[in-house]
């Protein structure tokens, strides 16, 4: 397949819960749409169809939208656009500066192959191998894509090896995949581990491996979709199937001798494992039953992270009944997670966190963490901070728009950009295939940071900020909730309670905003709302929000 | 499609002679003489066929000992010579053109010949189907367009009045006052009252009772002899009738529901029943029902009116709205009086006592049944005087007013006369099926025989000899079962559930004359990959997956489905009629859209293909794609020219616990097999199709998938021992290596290691388990259980008998044992045959 031009569409920061009217004019030239919400009609160009409408193959992923592909433009049109196309470069380049911080560009994917993406990670070769909920992993180098390996069972994690060998977790184990006579394609499967649970519940996921930095490999495994005595009402765990709800870690670097240990446990539905850059392991959960919303969190040795499903395997458990476990006994043990993403404004279903590794040619977030959600099309960030020991933070909005519908996984390339990995089947439509958000070198106007001071709140800014809106303390909306830790399927926002800020002040640089309480609570999510605020040269503020996690204050 | 247009017009011109011929004084069918001894009986067949069991004659109103004999006439439209035989009993005689033949050809000109055959029924089962061939055609049931008898027979006249009548007694449900010896009637139930004050209101009730049919000028509800304060009683009690639980929300008002009602309306069968002037006017229903109340009516007519009259058309919620919203926009001012006031407990009694119960059924709020206290009627045989009662002109007193017509009061006479003597009482089958037809208004949307609906706008499949085209069990599906092959068709196959369906599958078939139905072949890999070329859209294939569906998508090239899915074949159609079909679709079905494939090639030849065609099919939903189907949604993994490896969740063997690490591997050949990683063990291995991925990759997927093919082994033992016997080794699994794409599963056991390829048989059905393995410094033994249509064999020593004990079970079985002498670099293989069938 080929298409006359390559079309893009340039990104918005978010700027509010509003959404975007749909429907954009692309580089001036030639109307595209998205796809239609709910109860909405559209009238499609004649250059776009719905995906699937024209082809006898599988889903393909060259979609000019998530779900809406471009069809090849023949004859008069096709004189047409090349024409608009090129008035359109002609007429951007006289425009010059870009209007938008971000453009997302679909990778087109492998012909006729649902990519339904489980996993990302790059060779040392600068091969991106990418595993599917198939059971394929595709390598893709320059827009090549050779068929790596097949017929696994829902892949939903990978990463690299030494040299010609990756490591997948499948559902029934976790396996290393090599290509021992270098041709691109693997040939030995081999079994590293697959000494856990595993009855065939459709919920019975496994992701991973993450290596943290000495070398050690790491997996989770989801609840079964089958409540057991500890009240939850959909998902739970099942001495049949043991140490689901748990995390491990190998017993070796790189798991030689095959052998893991059970690490951390009291998850439910971890849909992201990964390593930070300093190496350390984290982990998102997603919101259900004793997870009040979506978290991110380290992974530590022995730590319980809340949902009490995978105490039956705990070493000294001797078939307890679960009814006999108390509140008091599970909020003692319970390790409370680094971030909470408040459900709904930020995302439904957390996908495996990314670190900005890119040295600013991502922008101005370098070092910050990306999540997207499979359920809303979006990409959030974090940052973390460790105070009085563990590390804890703020979650920010950063990208919403559709073509991120589904982004599951998330890798940084090589230059810089970002790769989204889509998939949502069984929980929202069919989404596939690659995204690809580049940063366009215009700096957004964004919080680049919330962080806890001894007195209260430091905001970074990315540009200097306008001092008299700042000053004006009506710009502040702060206020303070928390979640509530009980078996029922996820919490309010409860106690909300408006924050009185008794002083700002702005750095020098006017990039700075430090925020004095008259106390700061743990146990709480600070929650900002940033009105009507301006840079210093007139640009709107486009992400207006920031949720801080207080698990532990700042020593005084 | 010229040259299809093209045939399908010269078949119409056919048809359209035929037709005329028929009406140019002569009507279709072949006039029957049916007598018992003691009554005979002359009456129109279609076509003489019959299925009879010991206890059924062919007429309700005959004993089961009868002589039948057909009279009319055979029209030829192709000079040609012809076999004109007889299925079925032996003892019957056929006489064209005044000459007996018994079974030798005749040459046939073109026109009509005098056709007579003579049948004498002896104690047990009977069947009669006439069949005829020639020589560009095969053996197939004499159609009964070809069938036709010069009209004018007062006798036949006379009993055809007798059925109308019938259809008229059971619809007016006579018989639930005037008892009848008649046991073979199905008497229309009314519909029920239990919670009819949820539908309805009082003062629609009461000028319902006053004048049913100033609301519905066809309602077969009689005008009661009541008092106005009679009915306003009865009125306020069935308002009390409620039911709390069934309260229906009303929906918000929408303009949109009402175009898509009214599309509905038209086009998913509404008027087949319910359009032009004949048909059952529903004109006022705004006045009756409110939207929600009218949409929650549509989505299970049958819980309110068993009669199956009004079946349920499988409408969606939505749909059900906006036809109830679409309905509801016609009034009747007559019936929006204002409710007025009654006395409850009185109108309880009246319902009892004035004979509602006898066709009505209802609970009281207190959830008792009700009774009728009504006094018994005169019963149906005993009436003598035709024009009393609710016959007469006006009637009064107790007896009820239908409104009847003075033809409807003689066609019930000339019913009575006729039972009064001679009740129905013996199950007619035939009969049966012909009645039933009308009384469900099957021949309102389908063709039958001579009878064409008067509303054709959409082709739907016949019913004429569908008891000799379509399987007992498929009717049976479909009528029951919701099961339907044709999502291209608008209109819309009703569902009318169980109770009312009864045995019409069985009467089906008793019409048909059609004998018992072959058994399906188990197809041979040969045969498979043969059918899948045929079918195929490659080189020497007929494209069948061009139109038609396969496994449950779509097909390849047309964007709707136009053929009923592939898949289905053999659980739809009798095989005699699957070759009738596809070697000449039109030759069944003149106007069918089929095209044929076989015009101009030598019969056998054709036959010959037809029937590998035939031999594919029959593996159902184990069939393997034919060549060139490409499944949109790549559900269905098909093998091609390599092997394919695929980790899910595997079904287990035989009903036993699934394979949640189960490890698929299709071989080129047709032949796979799921080895499971847990244990390490080949569990089974089948032939066909390879696997539908459908419920582990739609949706949330996670299913167990669904093996496509037939098992040939299963094998429930890991097959490895070293020194006790009784131990079962825990093998560890390591995973696979790709050899040409072949996997070789390695696997530690104890000390040693083994590596396992498992291959297809290269003559015959069956497996190779290569090993090659390092026993751990002992001896080492391979075990296997005897499992049934499977041998054995080694290629290093020979198997002996041993008992083996069924893991996880103290059961002992008989199997055998090879013994090895283990080292560190042992190589053996086992094989194992199935056998194939044939």
């Amino acid at each position: 397949m080929s298409f006359p031009m390559q079309f893009s569409r340039v990104a918005a920061i978010e700027s509010s819960p509003r959404r975007k009217p749909w429907g954009w004019t692309m580089d001036k030239g030639v109307r595209c749409v998205e796809e239609p919400r709910r109860g909405e009609r559209i009238d499609r160009s004649p250059f776009c169809r719905p995906s699937g409408a024209d082809r006898v193959g599988g889903p393909n992923p060259t979609a000019c939208a998530v779900g809406y592909r471009l069809s090849p433009l023949r004859g008069w049109k096709f004189g047409l656009v090349a024409i608009l196309v090129a008035l359109s470069s002609l007429l951007s380049f006289a425009a010059d500066a870009p209007k938008e911080s971000y453009k997302i560009t679909p990778i087109p994917g492998p012909d006729n192959v649902a990519l339904e993406v489980g996993g990302m990670d790059y060779m040392p070769d600068g091969r991106l191998m990418v595993c599917t909920r198939r059971g394929e992993v595709w390598s893709l180098s320059g827009s090549q894509w050779t068929l790596f390996a097949g017929g696994l069972q829902e892949a939903l994690g990978l990463i690299h090896g030494d040299k010609n060998d990756i490591y997948v977790m499948q559902r029934s184990e976790l396996t290393r995949l090599v290509d021992t006579r270098k041709s691109g394609a693997a040939d030995r499967y081999e079994t590293v581990s697959a000494n856990f649970g595993f009855s065939g519940n459709y919920h019975e996921f496994a992701y991973g491996p993450a290596k943290d930095k000495d070398g050690y490999l790491y997996f989770s495994l989801n609840l079964a979709h089958n409540p057991d005595g500890f009240g939850s009402q959909f998902m739970g765990a099942h001495v049949e199937t043991p140490y689901r709800g748990w995390a491990f870690k190998s017993v070796k670097p790189n798991a030689t001798d095959g052998k893991f240990e059970p690490f951390a446990y009291g998850l439910r539905s971890p849909n992201g494992l990964a390593a930070s850059p300093d190496g350390d392991i984290f982990f998102t959960d997603n919101q259900g039953e004793w997870i009040g919303a979506c978290w991110l969190g380290q992974l530590k040795k022995d730590c319980f992270y809340g949902n009490p499903s995978s105490l039956i395997f705990t070493r000294d458990w001797n078939h307890r009944d679960p009814k006999s476990v108390t509140m008091a006994e599970l909020e003692k043990k319970k390790t409370p997670p680094a971030i909470i993403f408040p459900y709904g404004r930020m995302g439904q279903s957390l996908s495996q966190p990314a670190w900005d590794t890119t040295d600013g040619k991502f922008g101005p977030f370098a070092g910050q963490i990306f999540v997207g959600d499979v359920q809303h099309p979006m990409v959030m960030r974090a940052t973390l901070e460790k105070v009085g020991g563990d590390w804890q933070g703020a979650c920010y909005p950063f990208l919403r728009q559709a073509d991120l519908q589904g982004a599951n996984r998330l890798i940084f390339a090589p230059d810089g950009s970002l790769i989204v990995g889509l998939t949502d089947r069984g929980w929202v439509k069919e989404s596939a295939g690659l995204v690809r958000v580049t940063f366009t070198g215009l700096t957004p106007f964004a919080i680049q940071s919330m962080s806890l001071t001894k007195t209260g709140f430091d905001l970074t800014f990315t540009q200097p900020i306008d001092k008299s809106l700042a000053m004006d303390m009506k710009t502040w909306s702060l206020l303070h909730w928390h979640l509530i830790y009980h078996a029922t399927y996820g919490s309010p926002e409860a106690d909300k309670t408006p924050v009185k800020i008794a002083s700002v002040a702005v750095s020098d640089d006017g990039r700075r905003v430090s925020m004095t309480l008259s106390q700061v609570l743990t146990g709480k999510v600070y929650d900002l709302t940033v009105n009507g605020l301006k840079a210093a040269d007139g640009s709107e503020l486009k992400n207006n929000n920031a949720y801080y996690t207080v698990n532990k204050l700042q020593a005084k | 499609m010229q040259r299809i247009s093209f045939i399908s017009a010269i078949f119409a011109c056919i048809f359209a002679v035929t037709v005329d011929a028929a009406q140019k004084g002569a009507e279709s069918g072949l006039v029957g003489n049916y007598a018992d001894g003691k009554r005979r009986i002359v009456s129109i067949a279609a076509a003489p066929n019959f299925v009879l069991k010991d206890s059924e004659s062919i007429l309700p109103q005959l004993g089961t000992a009868f002589t039948a004999e057909w009279n009319g006439k055979l029209k030829i439209v192709k000079r040609a010579k012809y076999t004109i035989v007889v299925q079925g009993n032996a003892d019957t005689t056929i006489a064209v053109d005044g000459r007996p033949i018994a079974g030798e050809p005749i040459d046939l000109d073109l026109g009509d010949h005098p056709i007579k055959i003579e049948f004498t029924r002896k104690p047990g089962a009977a069947r009669l189907q006439l069949m005829w061939s020639a020589d560009d055609f095969a053996q197939e049931p004499v159609p009964s367009s070809v069938l036709f008898h010069p009209s004018a027979s007062t006798e036949a006249a006379q009993q055809s009045k007798v059925e109308a009548g019938q259809l008229l007694v059971e619809e007016l449900n006579c018989v639930a006052c005037h008892r009848s010896l008649s046991t073979a009637l199905s008497p229309r139930s009314a519909p029920e009252l239990s919670t009819v004050g949820t539908r309805l209101h009082a003062a629609w009730i009461d000028k319902w009772l006053q004048d049913p049919r100033a609301f519905r000028p066809t309602a077969s509800m009689p005008h009661p002899p009541l008092k106005a304060d009679e009915r306003r009683d009865i009125a306020a009690y069935l308002a009390t009738l409620k039911n709390p639980a069934t309260k229906v929300k009303e929906p918000q008002h929408s303009v949109t529901r009402i175009e898509t009602g009214k599309t509905l309306f038209e086009t998913v069968g509404c008027t087949a029943c319910h359009g032009g002037k004949k048909g059952n006017s529903l004109d006022g229903l705004g006045s009756k029902w409110l939207p929600g109340q009218l949409a929650d009516f549509l989505l299970n007519p049958q819980s309110v009116d068993h009669s199956g009259r009004m079946p349920s058309m499988l409408l969606q919620t939505e749909e059900a709205l906006s036809l109830a919203e679409y309905l509801v926009q016609s009034r009747n001012a007559a019936f929006e009086a204002k409710p007025a006031p009654g006395d409850v407990k009185h109108g309880e009694q009246l319902l009892q006592s004035q004979g509602c119960l006898n066709c009505h059924t209802a609970n009281s709020s207190q959830g008792q049944p009700l009774a009728t206290t009504a006094p018994e009627a005169v019963s149906l045989e005993k009436l003598t005087v035709l024009d009393r009662g609710c016959l007469a002109e006006q009637p009064s007193g107790r007896a009820m007013d239908y409104g009847l017509t003075p033809p409807q009061r003689d066609l019930i006479g000339a019913f009575i006369a006729s039972v009064r003597e001679h009740p129905m009482a013996t199950a007619a089958p035939v009969y049966a099926f012909y009645h039933k037809t009308k009384a469900l208004g099957c021949i309102n949307c389908h063709e039958l025989d001579a009878s064409v609906p008067a509303d054709a706008t959409e082709r739907v499949p016949q019913l004429t000899n569908v008891g000799g085209r379509l399987r007992v069990e498929w009717i049976g599906e479909v009528l029951t079962q919701k099961r339907r092959v044709r999502p291209w068709l608008r209109r819309r196959m009703p569902e009318f559930g169980p109770n009312i369906v009864g045995d019409v599958p069985g009467l089906a078939i008793a019409a048909s004359g059609a004998g018992q139905v072959e058994p399906l072949p188990i197809p041979t890999r040969d045969e498979i990959t043969a059918g899948q070329k045929l079918l195929g859209t490659g080189a020497g294939g007929f494209g069948c997956i061009t139109c038609h569906g396969f496994a449950g998508a779509k097909p390849n090239v047309i964007d709707d489905t136009r053929g009923p899915d592939i898949t289905t074949v053999a659980s739809r159609l009798r095989p005699d009629h699957f070759r009738r079909w596809v070697l000449d679709p039109k030759r069944v079905s003149p106007s069918t859209p089929m095209p044929s494939f076989f015009d101009g090639v030598p019969v056998a030849e054709a036959a010959a293909r037809v029937e590998t065609m035939f031999r594919y099919v029959a593996a159902g939903e184990n069939m393997p794609p034919p060549v060139g189907w490409v499944d949109k949604n790549n559900y269905q993994v098909a093998i091609r020219d390599e092997p394919i490896v695929l980790r899910t969740f595997m079904p287990g063997s035989d009903g036993q616990s699934n394979f949640p690490r189960g490890i698929a591997v299709g071989l080129p050949g047709l032949v796979s097999y799921c080895f499971d990683a847990e244990t390490c063990t080949l569990r089974y291995a089948w032939t066909g199709g390879f696997l539908d991925m459908q419920p582990s990759w739609a949706a949330r997927g996670g299913g167990i998938v669904k093996v496509l093919g037939k098992r040939f082994y299963t094998n429930a033992i890991f097959p490895f021992r070293n020194g006790d016997f009784g131990a079962e080794p825990a093998p560890e699994f390591q995973g696979y290596s790709l050899v040409n794409h072949m996997p070789q599963f390695s696997y530690r056991l104890g000390d040693g290691e083994v590596r396992e390829t498992i291959m297809a048989l290269e003559k015959g059905l069956g497996l190779v388990r290569a090993f090659e393995m390092d026993s751990g410094g002992k001896p080492i033994s391979f075990i296997a259980i005897d499992e049934p249509g499977v041998s054995y064999a080694s290629s290093s020593g020979s198997f002996e008998p041993m008992e083996i004990t069924v893991p996880g079970t103290h059961q002992k079985v008989p199997g055998r044992i090879l013994k090895l002498k283990g080292g560190s670099a042992v190589k053996f293989s086992v094989t194992i045959t199935a056998k194939e069938s044939k």
